[in-house]
């Protein structure tokens, strides 16, 4: 599948399918990217993400059933983390609900889980009848975040949204597109969902401004310094939200598919980081060994580009400890590191 | 498109190889190679003395997205490594002829390891398929 970018890349970008989609895996380099983010600031073509309306009167009790965060209750203009659960409990992934009314919402998850949800959202919809319509954003829409220093700046100058004004993890709407304060990156920024011919303008408008643009390499090096979980590489259905430390993403005081399945459960394992202490690449599927004696395998890592360092991100038993020392097997060696409380660097 | 230098000789697995007017061979990774690979960040270069054999792994590289072995042009033995590569691996990207060279290799026999290998033309048509 193609987003409404793809005339644009030609033979300026490096492609590669990612869950179905061409999308560019860098334009320069990935480290170049990752800096023009952290220090000004880079746009990223996510139209890939799946962007589902549930629109009616019961679209807020549907989502609330659906996702472990409140959204009913929520304030309309906010975006709301959240995670959806099987029964067992499990993450089928995890998202952003964007409250466009009490009677709107736009639910924006992975490319990875698209059939899956899919058919979860209508199988759970069909009871509800008239009472909501649930369907995705045409493809001739897409999604583009400018993240970094700069990048709130840089979408005020192309004129389509200032949104100074407007809190992290809030939206302002006007007719056919929203703009948000989000992001995933650890920097400030924007997310603009809009039909495809208003973000291929604002596209060239950024990078007219001097915005750097970037590819999903350098969306996966700037994530991981922050920490944060990708879904189907981190968390599958067999983890559960507080493995990831997700407890402020969880509402117990309402009713949702899998409360029963996580509820008095300590978990057995958490999501952490890993750290090591030169300049080596982390990679998923890296044996991780505790000095306490035990043994983990990594789910995903890179070279820190700020760091210099390898880091990496994974499920490890309960007993490892921030600070605990680790060696990890990287191509034959044992390398040493830390347990490393996460994100990796401190923003603002 | 990228650049082959018509003086150097190529194996299919885009390493490229010079060979010196004292017979020692210089050994480094195409142009090609190092835009498909992009930001190489990590090199393990061989040690001085090391026997390599044609087309075995001499070498480590990783970009952000993978590792890939550096496959030795020749049978011999390594003579001088690229230690510069160690601070900054990116040399590789910036100038895979010149300064971001791996390692030196003194031949057992280039005759023979010559028959396996591409010249210019012959890669440039090999890359060309390879789109």
């Amino acid at each position: 599948m193609r987003t409404v970018l793809y005339d644009y890349y030609g033979d300026k970008a490096r492609m590669i399918d990612f869950n179905g989609w061409e999308m560019p895996v860098w334009f320069t380099s990935i480290e170049a990217e990752h800096f023009a983010v952290r220090r000004n600031s880079g746009v990223f073509d996510v139209s890939h993400m799946m962007r589902t309306r549930f629109v009616g009167d019961a679209a807020g009790e549907l989502l609330d059933k659906l996702c472990t965060a409140q959204i009913a209750k929520a304030r309309v203009g906010k975006l709301i983390y959240t995670y959806v659960l099987n029964d067992e409990g499990g993450v089928a992934d995890d998202g952003i609900v964007f409250k466009l009314s009490q009677t709107d919402y736009l639910f924006v998850t992975n490319a990875c889980t698209r059939d899956r949800l899919r058919k979860w959202f209508r199988e759970q919809s069909e009871p509800l009848g008239s009472r909501l319509e649930v369907f995705e954003e045409p493809a001739d829409r897409g999604m583009i975040a400018v993240q970094g220093p700069g990048a709130l700046e840089a979408l005020r100058s192309t004129g389509l949204a200032d949104l100074s004004t407007c809190k992290r993890f809030e939206l302002v709407t006007q007719g056919p597109w929203i703009a948000s304060r989000s992001g995933y990156t650890g920097e400030d920024g924007a997310e603009v969902i809009a039909d495809g011919e208003v973000i291929r303008g604002v596209y060239a408008k950024l990078l007219s401004l001097g915005v750097t643009p970037c590819g999903l390499g350098a969306r996966d090096t700037l994530r991981l310094e922050m920490g944060y979980p990708l879904s189907c590489v981190d968390v599958d259905e067999s983890v559960n939200p507080l493995e990831l430390g997700g407890e402020r993403h969880i509402d117990f005081s309402k009713e949702f598919i899998g409360k029963s399945a996580i509820t008095g459960n300590a978990p057995r394992r958490r999501f952490m980081g890993v750290m090591v202490d030169e300049a080596f690449v982390l990679r998923g599927g890296y044996s991780v060994h505790g000095e306490s004696g035990w043994n983990a395998k990594l789910s995903s890592g890179t070279l820190s580009p700020v760091l210099k360092r390898g880091i990496g991100l994974g499920l490890l038993p309960a007993e490892a400890k921030t600070g605990e020392g680790v060696t990890v097997d990287v191509r034959g060696s044992r390398v040493r590191g830390v347990v490393a409380s996460t994100p990796f660097i401190r923003k603002g | 498109m990228s650049k082959v230098p018509a003086e150097l000789w190529y194996t299919r697995e885009h390493e490229w190889l010079r060979i010196e007017p004292s017979g020692v061979c210089v050994v480094g990774i195409t142009d090609y190679a190092q835009s498909k690979l992009g930001d190489i960040v990590v090199i393990d270069l061989p040690k001085p003395g090391d026997r390599v054999e044609q087309m075995k792994s001499a070498a480590v590289i990783e970009s952000f997205k993978a590792v890939s072995e550096i496959y030795s042009p020749v049978t011999g033995t390594v003579v001088e490594v690229n230690s510069s590569l160690k601070e900054d691996p990116g040399l590789v990207n910036r100038d895979p002829y010149g300064a971001g060279w791996i390692f030196k290799a003194k031949p057992d026999s280039i005759d023979r390891d010559r028959g396996q290998l591409l010249d210019a033309p012959d890669y440039q048509n090999f890359v060309g398929g390879q789109g």
